[in-house]
């Protein structure tokens, strides 16, 4: 069996990244021996003045030798408590950083979420959405909301899981300072963490943006609605294909391709529209009450456009539509409605933000 | 955030107090060769409260950061790790000891204004 050491060693070093092992091992074994012969030297300083006064009455070899083992194990279990938990130890030994994602990256993480997951909800309860009405021969509004919001939820969890992932890679990618490994290289890291502060460019206020606060959020939001613009001026070429629902109209676009070029054309220049409003937002890296009652009323166009579009227009592509238990109408309406009226919640909730923002500056 | 483990602020205060001083103590003391235990030791006898499972990780990273070098003695019955001040770590203790002698200073003149 293996002693009590051997364990407790064991439990250290397996807690430690693999190039460590050895160096701790020793370093571990070599403590709790230390450790040990100094209690050891104690006890036995403290018995042998007991034993002293006993030795008149019995001394066998075999009781003394018994005694010195159950003192010997005693002192190791002291020993070792005395070291505590060894994955507390081995997190002293460890290098690597004891948290998933540390201060330098939080704020991004965070702010990426709030992005990340509204994001990942709307497109993932669009697309399960559609397949139900697609797919399902008696769809009902019961149904298509149970089904996309069970499948919904799930990746929600998945972009917030690879986010996080992404992030605690990063956050361990990134080099933990400088740290020797040879005798030669000693002097040197020794002088570079000497020299460290003073080698550091030193913080002046003409290292301040000249942006107001809220600028650097302004235009990062800019750069992700962007992206969105891109990806929505893309949808009238999406195929059915991409949510496995190619069989019904041989693989063709979701949007009826016969759909007179004037909505195309409205479509993408009030997209155009938007996309100015957020270069102009990228560039100014703020907000003016303007370009944000511009964006507010080329969106509620836009939903306009669309509602006009849906209850007037075959916009669906025909074969998909005829296999739709659910007509669009029904479904597609109120979610452009409700995206929209949070759309401009959101947009005055910022805009005031900004300014509230800009008066303390 | 206050760790579970130490609920009581005093304590939490001592232990970011006496965290920043035992490295210094450590350069201060290993001028001299030391191994861990014997430094463990030195620095009980001079009054330095730190614990074996804090010291020999502490003493790991010093090394790495080139400011103790670390040589293992085979020459004992049980092979021990020395560890030996360089000098860039000499020079970092001189410049610790100056800003801890300055912070006493500052602190004393502190606690006479009030």
């Amino acid at each position: 069996m293996r002693t009590l050491t051997d364990r407790y060693v064991h439990a250290v070093v397996r807690r430690v990244p693999e190039a460590m092992r050895p160096e701790v091992t020793a370093d571990v074994t070599a403590m709790i021996a230390d450790m040990a012969e100094a209690r050891h030297d104690e006890v036995a300083a403290a018995t042998e003045a007991a034993a002293e006064v006993e030795v008149a009455t019995d001394g066998g070899a075999d009781a003394a030798s018994d005694a010195d083992s159950a003192a010997a194990a005693e002192v190791e279990v002291a020993v070792l408590e005395e070291l505590g938990d060894p994955a507390v130890l081995a997190r002293e030994y460890s290098d690597s950083p004891q948290h998933l994602i540390g201060p330098q990256y939080f704020p991004v993480y965070r702010w990426l979420l709030t992005w990340v997951l509204p994001v990942a909800l709307v497109v993932a309860l669009v697309s399960n959405g559609l397949a139900y009405t697609l797919t399902t021969a008696d769809a009902h509004i019961g149904g298509l909301l149970g089904t996309a919001i069970g499948k919904s939820v799930p990746v929600v969890f998945i972009a917030f899981a690879a986010v996080t992932i992404l992030f605690a890679i990063i956050e361990r990618a990134t080099p933990m300072g400088t740290q020797a490994s040879s005798g030669d290289a000693a002097d040197r890291v020794g002088e570079t963490l000497r020299a460290g502060a003073a080698r550091r460019p030193r913080w002046t206020v003409a290292d301040l943006d000249e942006v107001p606060p809220g600028g650097t959020s302004v235009r990062a939001d800019a750069i992700v609605s962007l992206v969105f613009l891109v990806l929505l001026a893309l949808v009238p070429f999406v195929p059915t294909t991409a949510v496995y629902v190619g069989h019904l109209n041989d693989g063709e676009t979701f949007i009826n391709p016969d759909l007179g070029v004037f909505w195309f054309v409205g479509y993408w220049v009030l997209l155009a529209l938007t996309a100015v409003g957020a270069v102009w937002r990228i560039r100014r890296r703020r907000l003016s009450t303007g370009p944000v009652a511009l964006d507010m009323i080329t969106d509620l166009v836009m939903a306009v456009f669309l509602t006009v579009a849906i209850l007037t227009q075959d916009v669906l592509h025909p074969a998909i539509a005829t296999a739709s238990a659910l007509p669009v109408a029904v479904w597609a309406i109120p979610l452009i409605w409700a995206i929209t009226i949070w759309d401009q919640v959101s947009t005055v909730r910022a805009y005031r933000t900004h300014l509230a923002a800009q008066s303390r500056s | 955030m206050v760790p579970a483990d130490s609920p009581d602020p005093l304590a939490l205060h001592l232990q970011e107090v006496r965290r920043g001083t035992v490295v210094l103590a450590c350069l201060t003391a290993c001028r001299e060769p030391q191994y861990g235990y014997s430094l463990l030791d030195t620095l009980a006898e001079a009054g330095v409260q730190v614990e074996a499972n804090t010291l020999y990780p502490l003493l790991r990273r010093l090394d790495k950061q080139g400011l103790l070098t670390a040589e293992w003695n085979t020459d004992e019955p049980r092979p021990r790790k020395y560890y030996t001040l360089t000098d860039a770590g000499a020079r970092i203790a001189d410049d610790l000891r100056t800003e801890w002698l300055a912070l006493t200073a500052s602190l004393t003149a502190l606690w006479k204004d009030i």
